[in-house]
C-alpha cells in the first residue's frame, strides 16, 4: 500500500524547472531514498510535499488524501515530519522546549484547560513529556534537555531536530541529508537509529542523501533524479548497475 | 530625594513599559515594528468614551473596549499585514506609519480634534508617603496602573512559559517556517499577538487619558517613549523592554527635575540615538548568533 503518491509534479522558479514532471510512489513501511546530483530538485520535492513552495501543476496524495493545496501547518499535523539539511532549531529555546514544539499538533487540550490547569491539561502534559523523554532516550540526548539549542555541537543539533520531528508520531518522515556533516561513527549511529525508526516506530522514511554507502546499505527503494526528472527507480542492486544512473550521477565510477 | 525621584519615575515609566511590551510582542512574533500601535489604543479610548456616554461606568467601558480593540488588531493584521507578508522591514514600517495616519484622520473626522476628558477609574484621595525626608504623592490611578502592569506581566510570563500557545509563539518568533512544519498555525499565532497588543494599547490609552485627555494625537508621546524603551532592550525580550520603560521614566523624572520639563522629549530621543550608536543590540541586548 502506498502512503505517498506524487503525480506529475511541476515546480519552477522563474525560468528554471526545478521539478519537471515527477511521478513517485512511496510504499508504507519502507525506507525510500531520493538521490541525484546537486541541483537535481530533491529538496524542492520535499518542499513541495510540505507545501512550502508553490506547485505549478501535479498532485501530492498522502494516505489517499489530496494534500496538494493544503497549508504547511495542516500538512504537518496530518503526520508528515521534516528534518532539514542544516538543523533549523529554535536557538533560544532549550532542547526540551524544542522537542515539545514538535508535539504542538498532538495536544488535545484547549486554552481554558491551561488556565485552570485541569486534569486534561495535566494528562496532556504528561503525555508530551513522556514521549519527549522516550525519544530523547533513543537518541541519547537525555542529558542535554536543559541546554540552549544554539550551544550544542552540530551532530547533537541534528539529533535534537530528528527528535522534534519524531514527537508527533508521524507516519511519514522526510530526512534531508541526515548524514551531511557527521563523522563516520556518528553516521553509523544514525544508520542504526533510522532503521529503528522504520522497524520499531513503524514510520515510513523518505531520505535525501549523498552518502552512497549509507544509501545502498539501508534503502528499500531508491529514486534517482536529474534535472528535475526521475531517471531511475528500483532496489539498491538495480540502481547500482543502472547505466543511466552511472552516467548522470556517478560519472561512470563503478561502486 | 533620589529615592523619591526613582519612585515617581517608575510611575511614569510603567506606561512606557506597557507600550513597549505591546510593541515588542508584535515585533518578535511577526517582525513588524508597529507605528500604528499607539493610535489603535487612541481609537480604543474614543470607543470607551462612547460607552461612557451611554451611561456605563469607566471600568465597564474599559473592559468592554478590550474585545473591540482586539478585533481591531485582528482586522489590521489580517487585511494589511498578512497580505503584505514578505516585503522588506522598511516597507512594513512605512505601511504601519500609513495606518497610523489613517487612524488619526478617522479620529479627527468622527470625533473632532478637541480634547475630551475621561474620568479616573479609581477616585479618591492620593496616597502620601514620607520617604527619605521627602514626600511622594501617588494617585490611586497610578497604583492601579502598576497593579495592571504586574498582573499583565505575570499573565504574559505564564502564557509564554507554560502554554502550548506560548511555546508556539516563541517558536514562530524564532523561525516561522520551521514552526509551520511542526504543525503550528503561524497566522493564528500572529493574529493572537496583534490582538493582545491592540487590547493592551487601548488599556494604556484609557488609563493615561485622565492625564493626557483623549485627542487624536494623545498616544504619539507614548508611542515614541515606548519605542525608545523597546530599543533600549534591542527589541529582544519583553522583560528588558519593560525594564527599559522604567529606566526611561526614571531618566525623564530626573531630567524634568534638574533641567526642566521642556527637556524631557529631547533627552529621551537623544538617548535612543546614543544607545543605537554605542550599543546597537540594545542596552542589555545580546549579540545575534548568526552562522555564516
Amino acid at each position: 500500500m502506498e502512503i505517498l503518491k506524487i503525480e506529475d509534479l511541476h515546480v519552477s522558479f522563474g525560468g528554471v524547472k526545478a521539478v519537471d514532471g515527477l511521478n513517485m510512489n512511496v510504499e508504507k513501511g519502507t525506507l525510500h531514498a531520493l538521490i541525484g546530483p546537486n541541483g537535481a530538485g530533491k529538496t524542492t520535492v520535499f518542499n513541495a510535499i510540505n507545501g512550502i513552495v508553490k506547485k505549478d501543476s501535479g498532485r501530492v496524495i498522502f494516505k489517499g488524501m489530496d494534500i496538494t493545496m493544503l497549508k504547511t501547518h495542516r500538512i504537518a499535523s496530518l503526520g508528515i515530519s521534516r528534518v532539514f539539511q542544516n538543523p533549523a532549531l529554535f536557538k533560544y529555546m532549550t532542547v526540551l522546549d524544542n522537542i515539545l514544539v514538535g508535539f504542538h499538533s498532538k495536544y488535545e487540550h484547549g486554552f481554558v484547560d491551561e488556565i485552570i490547569a485541569g486534569k486534561k491539561y495535566q494528562r496532556e502534559l504528561r503525555r508530551a513529556l513522556s514521549r519527549a523523554y522516550y525519544i530523547a532516550d533513543i537518541l541519547e540526548i537525555k542529558n542535554r534537555m536543559g541546554v540552549y539549542a544554539a550551544n550544542l555541537p552540530y551532530g547533537v543539533q541534528k539529533m535534537v531536530e530528528l527528535g522534534r520531528a519524531l514527537m508527533p508520531e508521524p507516519s511519514l518522515l522526510l530526512l534531508d541529508e541526515p548524514a551531511a556533516g557527521l563523522s563516520d561513527s556518528e553516521t553509523r549511529w544514525l544508520l542504526e537509529i533510522i532503521e529503528r525508526i522504520r522497524n520499531e516506530m513503524d514510520i515510513t522514511v523518505i531520505m535525501i542523501e549523498h552518502d552512497m554507502k549509507l544509501v545502498m546499505n539501508i534503502s528499500d527503494v531508491i529514486t534517482v533524479m536529474d534535472f528535475g526528472k526521475k531517471i531511475a527507480e528500483g532496489k539498491p542492486n538495480e540502481i547500482r548497475n543502472n547505466p543511466e544512473v552511472l552516467k548522470a550521477y556517478l560519472g561512470g565510477v563503478k561502486l | 530625594m533620589i529615592l523619591n525621584q526613582i519612585i515617581l519615575g517608575c510611575v511614569v515609566g510603567v506606561y512606557y513599559s506597557l507600550v513597549a511590551i505591546g510593541l515588542v510582542l508584535v515585533y518578535k512574533v511577526s517582525g513588524i515594528v508597529n507605528f500604528a500601535y499607539g493610535n489603535m489604543g487612541m481609537m480604543g479610548a474614543y470607543i470607551a468614551l462612547l460607552f461612557l456616554g451611554k451611561g456605563m461606568s469607566p471600568l465597564a467601558s474599559m473592559l468592554l473596549v478590550i474585545p473591540v480593540a482586539a478585533s481591531m488588531g485582528y482586522v489590521v493584521n489580517r487585511f494589511t499585514m498578512r497580505p503584505l507578508k514578505g516585503i522588506s522591514h522598511s516597507s512594513m514600517l512605512i505601511v504601519t506609519l500609513g495606518i497610523m495616519m489613517v487612524f488619526e484622520g478617522i479620529a479627527v473626522q468622527i470625533f473632532g480634534a478637541d480634547y475630551k476628558a475621561f474620568p479616573e477609574l479609581v477616585k479618591g484621595r492620593p496616597f502620601v508617603f514620607h520617604i527619605a525626608g521627602g514626600l511622594v504623592l501617588l494617585r490611586r490611578q497610578d497604583l492601579l496602573v502598576i497593579t495592571i502592569f504586574a498582573i499583565f506581566s505575570v499573565f504574559m510570563a505564564l502564557l509564554l512559559k507554560s502554554t502550548k500557545i506560548g511555546l508556539a509563539m516563541r517558536a514562530v518568533s524564532q523561525d516561522e517556517q520551521t514552526a509551520k512544519l511542526m504543525g503550528v498555525n503561524s497566522n493564528l499565532i500572529i493574529s493572537i499577538a496583534w490582538m493582545i497588543s491592540a487590547s493592551l494599547s487601548a488599556v494604556v490609552a484609557i488609563l493615561a487619558s485622565p492625564k493626557t485627555y483623549i485627542s487624536p494625537g494623545m498616544m504619539i508621546h507614548y508611542q515614541i517613549e515606548g519605542f525608545t524603551a523597546a530599543v533600549l532592550g534591542g527589541f529582544e525580550s519583553l522583560i528588558v523592554a519593560a525594564l527599559g520603560g522604567m529606566l526611561l521614566g526614571i531618566l525623564e523624572t530626573f531630567v524634568g527635575d534638574q533641567l526642566g520639563n521642556a527637556f524631557k522629549p529631547t533627552i529621551s530621543l537623544a538617548f535612543i540615538v546614543a544607545v543605537l550608536l554605542i550599543k546597537p543590540e540594545g542596552l542589555f541586548g545580546r549579540r545575534k548568533l548568526e552562522k555564516l
